[in-house]
């Protein structure tokens, strides 16, 4: 049947590791993340926003440009005549016309990813070469622009994020079927985690190709390939897209005020997935304000 | 034509469109101006005026614009207005709210006169186009390819820009493909200038509402066609080096009909057929097909126009 799985998340969630591994399954070989079959397209893409509408998205106001984007996935998916999987970094929400910016008539479903927004603020910071605390507040903002680079034409189009807690929860909240999945999960049980995912999107789980699809995309496999061939994805000024990679990494990294800030502004949906609030950083020099 | 009551006619503004005569009711910055004899008449006219919603008998309707033959185009953009096309010499706007919205220059400038050139039967191709050696090389991509900021590259190393964004290329002749100057004028992000070395003081911005200005790289260009040498497509590269590849046979149909100006406006006109018409004859009159492969930055664009100004000749 075609129609658009939606692989969303927060960013620096895992959404790139599913991808690779989604399209390892798939494929049946390691998959290479510059080139990813059926995995490397992107809501935000550009160039198939202006190839589908007709426009160029940057001659385009940014309010007609979300306007437009439901239209531009209903072409995508008509004209696919097979299932498309999309990461997307967007909040679920509404056009400022008033419809849902994921058309449900073209959604077969979601993937969520969800993790522990203490670790996403370590990461997102790095990945956007900024401090701690400026991307805490970053997580926080309720507007839904994620951050503008008006020097330049960035290569897509700006994701709408709004605050951690209002992404994971309109996800939640979307009416099609979501598989919420927990980066913790693909750390701690990746067959299980990825497994119960394939299962969700209808792809083969037979445990040899799911373990074979987890050992292509070890960390330590796309650190290597990141070295070696480099990755489109990468922002300019971070060092390295697949850093770290670690579940409570964030511990080395936080100060507990920090920590707090996060946990204050986030309570009630960490404790509805499940992570604990209270927990804090190690007692540790590596603390640190500046980029990790 | 009718003017929408209440509606003011503004000045006429004349601009050279690619050797045409345009007449607009609209300030147009992106073309340069006209500066033949102003008696001369227009060749193409751009007029406030009221237009339908939907054409009488369309046999395209895509979610903004729809089409009825190759006549008719017909563009509806909330928050901008309605843009008819019409035979290719004759362009209605009716801006959405009175006054022209601050992308209305834009839209004209850009997908409505790749329109017009697809009516009027010629090949607009996504690109901007300098002068090496004589002879027109096209520089295509999508959006944020870098097109603009390589033929900046090489602007400062001497080379003509003869056109930004649309490079019209007609390929009717039985033997040659020329290449129509549209003009010098370049639209630059911020830090492609900053990376330049070119202050933005002073210079114009297109559209108002982001960081890109208009960059003038040499004053007139006198109007002369040039054969053109090579379809050039620009593909960003994750890491250096830059590359170019010479594409041949189904790859390099390929790339010239991805390099078209307005794809889905084309097909929707009737024009696929004649753009994969086109690319035989522009084989077997010599024209050369390149994918250039380009880092990110400047220093990878610099590269790339190295790597391209010391390709293969034949």
């Amino acid at each position: 049947m075609a129609g658009i799985w939606w692989l969303a998340s927060y960013p620096k969630s895992g959404n790139t590791w599913l991808r690779v591994v989604l399209a390892s399954l798939l494929s049946g070989r390691p998959a290479d993340f510059n080139a990813m079959p059926l995995m490397s397209l992107i809501a935000t893409n550009r160039t198939w926003f202006d190839s589908a509408i007709g426009l160029e998205s940057a001659d385009l106001t940014i309010e007609q440009e979300i306007n437009l984007r439901p239209r531009a996935y209903e072409i995508w998916a008509a004209e696919a005549g097979q299932p498309i999987y999309c990461k997307a970094h967007d909040a679920y929400l509404m056009t400022p016309a008033g419809e849902p910016l994921f058309p449900t008539a073209v959604t077969l479903g979601a993937v969520y990813i969800v993790r522990d927004p203490r670790a996403v603020a370590v990461s997102y910071a790095n990945h956007l070469a900024e401090t701690i605390d400026e991307t805490i507040v970053r997580m926080d903002d309720r507007a839904p622009a994620a951050s503008a680079t008006p020097g330049r034409l960035p290569r897509h189009q700006r994701p709408r994020l709004g605050a951690w807690r209002d992404h994971v929860e309109s996800w939640l909240r979307a009416p099609f079927p979501v598989h919420l999945v927990h980066y913790e999960d693909m750390h701690r049980d990746p067959h299980d985690a990825f497994g119960r995912v394939a299962a969700f999107l209808g792809l083969p789980r037979d445990g040899e190709r799911i373990a074979a699809a987890v050992d292509a995309a070890s960390f330590a496999r796309l650190q290597e390939q990141e070295r070696a061939t480099g990755f489109i994805e990468k922002p300019r000024r971070a060092a390295a897209f697949f850093r770290e990679g670690t579940v409570d990494g964030w511990r080395q990294w936080l100060l507990p005020e920090q920590a707090t800030r996060i946990a204050a502004a986030n309570g009630d949906t960490m404790r509805r997935c499940n992570y604990d609030t209270l927990l804090m950083p190690l007692p540790t020099e590596r603390h640190s304000n500046s980029t990790a | 034509m009718q003017t929408p009551a209440g509606g003011v006619h503004g000045t006429t503004r004349s601009y050279r469109l690619c050797g045409l005569k345009l007449d607009s009711d609209f300030d147009l910055p992106a073309l340069p101006e006209w500066d033949d004899p102003a008696e001369a008449p227009a060749d193409v006219s751009c007029r406030r005026g009221v237009v339908p919603s939907c054409l009488k008998q369309p046999d395209y309707i895509a979610p903004i614009f729809q089409t009825s033959s190759a006549g008719e185009y017909l563009l509806v953009l909330p928050g901008t207005g309605r843009i008819l096309v019409r035979a290719g010499n004759d362009i209605t706007v009716e801006p959405e709210f009175g006054p022209a919205p601050s992308n209305l220059s834009t839209i004209l400038a850009g997908p409505i006169q790749a329109v017009l050139w697809h009516q009027r039967g010629l090949l607009p191709l996504h690109a901007s186009v300098v002068v090496i050696e004589g002879r027109a090389v096209a520089l295509c991509g999508d959006g944020a390819a870098g097109k603009s900021t390589l033929a900046a590259v090489l602007a400062a190393q001497g080379y003509h820009v003869i056109a930004d964004d649309i490079g019209v290329v007609d390929t009717r002749g039985s033997e040659e493909v020329l290449a129509t100057p549209g003009g010098a004028r370049l639209q630059l992000w911020r830090d492609a200038l900053v990376g330049l070395g070119v202050a933005t003081d002073g210079l114009k911005r297109a559209p108002p509402h982001q960081e890109k200005y208009f960059f003038d790289c040499r004053g007139r260009i006198p109007f002369e066609r040039y054969e053109l040498a090579a379809v050039v497509q620009l593909v960003r590269n994750a890491l250096p080096p830059a590359r170019l590849v010479r594409l041949r046979g189904a790859q390099a149909a390929n790339a010239l009909y991805n390099c078209v100006h307005s794809q889905r406006s084309a097909r929707a006109l009737g024009r696929a057929q004649p753009i994969f018409a086109a690319f035989p004859r522009m084989a077997f009159a010599g024209v050369e097909f390149w994918r250039l492969m380009v880092p990110e930055g400047l220093a990878g664009l610099r590269e790339a126009a190295a790597r391209l100004l010391a390709a293969p000749k034949g």
